[in-house]
């Protein structure tokens, strides 16, 4: 049994306890405002407890899941975080646009599909998303505000 | 009424009001296509469209867009694994794997002839009720309402096909975050942390996007493989997907189960239509000889879906219409157009205009039928796309994600929140949860509170003792308990 399994549910049962912890000792809700929240946290508790005991009881007798995905890779992961680099740093028209072109380049894409992209990806948040449907998309670095 | 109906026919030939159903389609499609832009965003972007329209004109141009929206988003849940808008989370249960193995033709297919024929079906009942439904509506208050929507949690363990536990935990832990933000009863934010954002809570947006797309993208430029797997990749041919459309009447059962419930389930007035297709689902997986294999790519995994979605939407406008009260949050927006269109609906509305009631029926169903057309002609191009290398498509679908999240509330938190829920997502999915089960939890967690506050004022702590309640209860535990019964029963008798 991997870890994780059992730290998943482990965490969801920190998250919902230490939520509702702060809002009876900190914020004080009325019983109007809390009750729901509370009956709702409270169920996620109990299941996650039950859910930890019958890993344990299980222990080392469950099967593989079947169709289980591939692992992550951390470059996989670097390059869907460095999205958001690109909009804090460029805005949503111009870092989107440049982002496909490095991105597509980085992973071995030929210069003419990723310039085309990054050309298309300009048409839609401008044309398409700014211009035609009205989205105000930041067109300005989101660090200028 | 048989003078009204042919008025509204009559009407409808008139070339303004096809051109502008003609214009609604396309634009329908292309926001449908955008991950992250729903029926309600589609609505919102074409109202201010509206303004100075004779009002059949705005009713044809909104309801044909809305009705192509849906069809938009069933091929990004099949095709990408990227449910366009909720109810389509539903769809990508069964969608994608048979995407995965090769058949996006055939799940195409049945997709676009379950919401084209299920469409019809709900806007033939919406004709056939509009005179009759007011009283049945009507009985419905708070409890069964409260009682609807929890039903809706409870099929979660159902939908969860390997551990209800978990499927359960999901729902919970939905319903639990849908509470961030301010109550709405008595206005006090609940868990904010000091930070503004949170104040209206978590967005369903970001969660949804998080959720689904996120982890898909990711596998995608890991592997940097293409979403069909080379190997499992049969000739996509259009006779694919005209075989997946044929796949409708071979399962006739499923289809009208699934169109029954989805009609059924949009009538209620704010339970809101993201219910149907998961009841739908659970629904055609419980009288399934085979339960088991739903999740890896049976049709009948995409056929309930689709058609209850579709058939929802006609029955969402009874309520809408007769009581101006709406069936779902995109019904909300469009009765908010109806006022903008110098129309309000109401009781008095199918007295004044029943012919426009009729209209809002046909347009719903023309809309239906010719957003289907449009996607088949479209199909065999979009499933091209499957053949695009991952680690090419990954980004371009990513920067996708990002601006259609933030184009929901022009917001940069949300494009944040869409990288946090993607973590979870990706955890969910690699330790076997139900991510549309935390979905639909979250959707539901915020009415289910509220009709419990109300109940409890209205009708005291034994609201539930309401004849109806008791029905819906007794149906929900059937549904629950039929499918386990031989391992209560060995249960019990080893007691």
């Amino acid at each position: 049994m991997k870890h994780g399994a059992i730290v998943f549910p482990a965490l969801i049962f920190a998250f919902a306890a230490t939520m509702l912890a702060i809002g009876y000792l900190y914020y004080q809700y009325s019983w109007t405002a809390f009750a729901f929240p509370l009956a709702a946290g409270l169920a996620v508790c109990a299941l996650c407890i039950a859910e930890i005991i019958a890993m344990f009881r299980a222990r080392g007798s469950e099967a593989p899941r079947a169709g289980a995905p591939p692992p992550i890779s951390a470059a996989g992961a670097a390059w869907l975080f460095a999205l958001a680099a690109f909009l804090y740093a460029l805005g949503f028209v111009f870092g989107a646009a440049l982002y496909l072109l490095v991105c597509l380049r980085g992973n071995g894409c030929s210069w003419r599909l990723s310039a085309g992209a990054s050309a298309v990806s300009l048409i839609v948040t401008w044309g398409l998303f700014i211009k035609l449907l009205g989205v105000q998309l930041p067109l300005h670095p989101l660090w200028m505000g | 009424m048989f003078d009204a109906f042919l008025s509204a026919a009559g009407q409808l030939l008139n070339p303004v009001v096809l051109a502008a159903m003609l214009l609604g389609l396309p634009l329908g499609l292309v926001i449908g296509l955008l991950p992250g832009l729903s029926g309600i965003t589609a609505i919102a972007f074409l109202i201010p469209f509206t303004f100075g329209m004779p009002p059949l004109v705005g009713l044809a141009f909104l309801l044909a867009a809305y009705a192509a929206v849906s069809q938009g988003g069933s091929m990004t849940a099949i095709i990408l694994g990227i449910p366009g808008e909720v109810p389509n989370a539903a769809t990508v249960i069964d969608g994608y794997p048979m995407t995965k193995a090769g058949r996006a033709g055939e799940a195409v297919g049945a997709a676009l002839m379950a919401s084209a024929l299920g469409g019809l079906f709900g806007c033939v009942l919406l004709a056939i009720l509009i005179p009759v439904i007011q009283p049945i509506v009507l009985s419905f208050a708070s409890p069964e309402n409260f009682f609807l929507a929890l039903a809706g949690i409870a099929f979660i363990a159902v939908l969860s096909s390997e551990a209800p536990n978990k499927g359960l935990i999901a729902g919970a832990l939905g319903i639990f975050l849908s509470l961030f933000g301010y109550s709405p009863t008595d206005g006090v934010p609940r868990f904010w942390m000091g930070v503004d954002y949170m104040l209206d809570g978590f967005r369903l947006v970001p969660l949804a996007m998080g959720l689904f797309a996120m982890p898909e993208i990711l596998a995608l430029m890991t592997s940097g493989r293409s979403i069909a797997r080379t190997q499992a990749m049969a000739p996509i041919s259009l006779r694919q997907v005209v075989n997946g459309g044929l796949a409708v009447f071979k399962h006739p059962g499923v289809f009208f189960r699934s169109c029954t419930i989805g009609s059924v389930i949009g009538m209620m007035p704010g339970v809101g239509g993201a219910t149907a297709p998961f009841v739908a689902y659970a629904a055609a997986k419980q009288t399934s000889r085979d339960p088991e294999s739903f999740g890896s790519g049976r049709i009948e995994g995409v056929i309930a879906p689709e058609a209850s979605s579709n058939a929802k939407e006609g029955g969402a406008l009874v309520p809408t219409l007769a009581l101006g009260i709406p069936g779902s949050a995109s019904m909300a927006l469009l009765l908010g157009a109806f006022i903008v269109l110098g129309l309000q609906p109401g009781p008095e509305f199918l007295v004044k205009h029943l012919d426009l009631a009729f209209a809002a029926a046909m347009i719903l169903a023309f809309g239906n039928l010719a957003s289907s057309f449009l996607m088949f002609l479209l199909s065999k191009l979009l499933i091209h796309i499957t053949r695009v290398p991952g680690h090419a498509l990954a980004p371009i679908l990513l920067v996708l994600v990002m601006i259609g999240s933030y184009s929901a509330e022009n917001n940069p938190i949300d494009v944040l929140f869409v990288f946090a829920f993607g973590g979870l997502g990706v955890v969910m999915e690699r330790f076997g949860y139900n991510r549309p089960a935390l979905l639909l939890g979250f959707v539901l967690g915020e009415t289910i509170e509220r009709y419990y506050q109300v109940s409890v004022n209205a009708y005291g702590a034994m609201f539930f003792m309401r004849p109806i309640s008791i029905a819906i209860i007794a149906v929900t535990l059937l549904c629950l308990l039929w499918p386990n019964r031989k391992r209560i029963l060995k249960y019990w008798e080893s007691r």
